[in-house]
């Protein structure tokens, strides 16, 4: 027994040594480790996507029903492709006219918006991080007010403008000028412009502005320099802005349905008018196919803006 | 000697076999074929060239019957779509952008009169309007006829799964009795309706002791509800539920995705909801003679009972009914064409703007107490 104590302090001064055991085993607190953060992710993940696989999912129901699954077919693409073709004879193909010819219209307005709303929004950001004038601090904060006031805020503001600016034309030159495409693009621009411009900045911030100064040593004028430097480090940020912009201007309803005209039915006014009688998976069909055509047009401008940063 | 028998036996039991299965498909296709017609309606002179903005409703117009009008004509027409009679009326009241053509419900009609949204018309350019039921002339929101050419109607009652209840239901008093588990409709008027009615009272009363007495009534039985929701009918097409507070239309959609016969619409014996929409010309329309002509057209009894047959919804037309232009079916299924002794049991619903809070107020109580 005494033997045995005094064998003890002899392994103590090895403590430093490998041979230290910590309290709790760090193999299974690493792995522990790495299960929260796959757990977490995961749910995060599930949370961003399980709707829209079920969307996707129920796109290829059998029947009509959007919350029990019957079976596997293509019925509801086939539906669109007669609406789209014009073979109207076959079920189901009038509403999916209508509703491609909604759809048609929230592309045009998307892209009219989108275009607008990039040039625009570039060239406040760009002024606003490179020029110097009085009450740039303050404009620079009111610029990104339409990101925090609440939407539908910003279009009854919309619509009580247009009503005024509309009715002050009539007014003044006797035309009758009324709301629809138009209107409803200028809207959508009011919007963008903040998301275009603050994605743009973003990328601005990051910009070495030293590339411009070298630019400028080297004997470039300003357009020059803003042409084959400035712009071309810009371009990925001004194609995330568009993209954004574009995306916004796809899922308005409100400055839509207000700023509406003859023929201004957007796909999400389309949408919101049929719930009343039942939403059908057309609806998914014609989703699945926008999410297919948004993720292969961002995949592309991903790698074009890749393969940009690799040349500069 | 004898498997010659046989064989002949089985022969004629073949035949037999065969012409009853070829009188069954006789028996289940023909007579489901409306008449074959033609549209006898002709464009007045001078309209080649113009457009109509018409602003409707999704899924309430047939299949061709714009693409007719417009080669008819030869004339452009934009269509344009809403959700509610409320969400129309605040873009209306903002000003008209250039509609020309809308189909209100009956109430909101009776607003959009007052608030000057639509304009009389001139039944001159209208002759089709003759073929309009008398039943739906002259009613509250539009007394003289001036406004407005009824256009489609629908019926709110109750819908249940037969096989799941297992007998007839003919009243509200049995969905409020019923064990197991029914829906009721996310509205304040459409919950207390039947109440009202089952006690003789006007479903749009705005007398607070009535009120409050339905309210009352609600919260003592509604232990059976499993949910109170608008997108009801995938709850009944699922069993999850046997019985409903639907609109008609619903009922119908419901019967026909399922591809089967469980499903019963009907009106209850205290009385339902009956609601129409009207074609009318907006206040600042663009191309009023258009308008009216595109009215008439709509009036045609051709082109009406094509509306119905692609929309599922009856017409109010008399003349497009009698035509035999309708779907057979259509007019014996009470989710479309209401029984005929059903009518006098149907109410419009008038406006409760005095007693709207009172009647808010107590549904949000029930609705924190249901279910217990």
């Amino acid at each position: 027994m005494a033997s045995n104590v005094q064998a003890q302090p002899k392994t103590l001064p090895t403590l430093s040594s490998a041979s230290w055991q910590p309290p709790f085993n760090l193999k299974v607190a690493s792995r522990l480790g790495k299960f929260t953060f796959w757990t977490s992710a995961m749910g995060a993940y599930a949370f961003l996507w399980i709707p829209i696989a079920l969307l996707v999912l129920f796109s290829f129901n059998t029947s009509s029903s959007l919350t029990h699954w019957t079976g596997f077919s293509l019925r509801w693409y086939e539906t669109i492709f007669n609406g789209a073709v014009g073979n109207l004879g076959e079920s189901g193909a009038f509403s999916s006219k209508l509703m491609l010819d909604a759809l048609g219209k929230s592309l045009y307005v998307g892209v009219y918006a989108t275009l607008i709303s990039t040039v625009i929004g570039t060239l406040v950001a760009i002024s606003m991080a490179r020029g110097q004038f009085r009450g740039k601090r303050l404009l620079d904060g009111i610029l990104f007010f339409p990101l925090i006031i609440p939407d539908v805020t910003q279009a009854f503001s919309l619509a009580l403008f247009f009503k005024i600016a509309l009715d002050l034309i009539q007014m003044s030159t006797g035309t009758r000028v009324t709301s629809g495409m138009g209107t409803i693009i200028i809207g959508h621009v009011a919007f963008n412009i903040s998301y275009v411009a603050l994605v743009v900045r973003a990328r601005l911030a990051d910009m070495n502005p030293h590339y411009e100064e070298a630019a400028a040593d080297l004997g470039a004028n300003a357009w020059q320099a803003f042409w084959h430097i400035t712009f071309p480090l810009l371009l990925p940020g001004i194609i995330s802005g568009a993209l954004l912009a574009f995306t916004m201007s796809l899922d308005d309803f409100i400055v839509s349905f207000l700023l509406s005209g003859v023929g201004t039915s957007t796909l999400p006014v389309y949408v919101q008018a049929s719930i009343r009688e039942g939403v059908t998976p057309e609806i998914n069909a014609i989703s699945t196919l926008m999410i297919l055509i948004s993720t292969v047009l961002v995949g592309i401008s991903l790698m074009l803006q890749s393969s940009r940063s690799r040349i500069s | 000697m004898k498997t010659a028998t046989i064989r002949l036996l089985i022969i004629m039991l073949m035949a037999s076999l065969f012409s009853l299965v070829a009188m069954a498909q006789d028996a289940t296709e023909s007579p489901d074929e409306p008449l074959e017609g033609s549209i006898e309606w002709t464009c007045p002179e001078g309209f080649s060239g113009q457009s109509l903005a018409v602003y409707n409703w999704t899924s309430y117009i047939g299949e061709s019957t714009i693409p007719e009008f417009e080669r008819l004509c030869d004339v452009t027409v934009t269509l344009d779509f809403y959700d509610t009679n409320e969400s129309m009326i605040a873009r209306m009241r903002q000003g008209n952008p250039g509609f020309d053509v809308a189909f209100p419900n009956d109430y909101a009609i009776e607003i959009m009169i007052r608030e000057e949204l639509i304009q009389k018309l001139n039944f001159e350019n209208i002759p089709n309007a003759v073929n309009t039921s008398e039943r739906w002339k002259s009613q509250y929101f539009d007394p003289n006829n001036e406004y407005g050419v009824p256009y489609l109607f629908s019926s709110f009652g109750l819908a249940y799964n037969r096989e799941n209840v297992g007998f007839e239901i003919t009243s509200w008093q049995q969905m409020y009795d019923y064990e197991g588990a029914v829906v009721w409709i996310d509205d304040y008027r459409g919950a207390f309706a039947p109440v009202f009615l089952m006690r003789g009272q006007s479903p749009s009363t705005l007398d607070e002791e009535e009120i409050l007495s339905a309210a009352e009534f609600l919260r003592e039985n509604s232990g059976n509800v499993i949910a109170v929701t608008g997108g009801f009918k995938e709850l009944l097409g699922s069993g999850e539920t046997d019985m409903l507070m639907t609109y008609s239309a619903e009922a119908f959609d419901l019967m026909t995705q399922c591809e089967c016969d469980t499903f019963e619409y009907v009106v209850p014996e205290e009385g339902g909801i009956i609601d129409v929409t009207n074609a009318v010309i907006l206040t600042e329309a663009q191309n009023v003679p258009l308008a009216e002509a595109f009215i008439d057209y709509l009036n045609d009894p051709y082109v009406a009972a094509q509306i119905s047959n692609d929309t599922a919804y009856p017409t109010t037309n008399q003349a497009a009914i009698d035509s035999g232009f309708v779907i057979p079916s259509y007019l014996t299924n009470p989710a479309v064409y209401i029984p005929e002794d059903a009518f006098d049991r149907l109410q419009f619903y008038l406006p409760v703007t005095e007693a709207e809070e009172l009647y808010a107020q107590n549904w949000e109580e029930i609705l924190i107490f249901m279910g217990q």
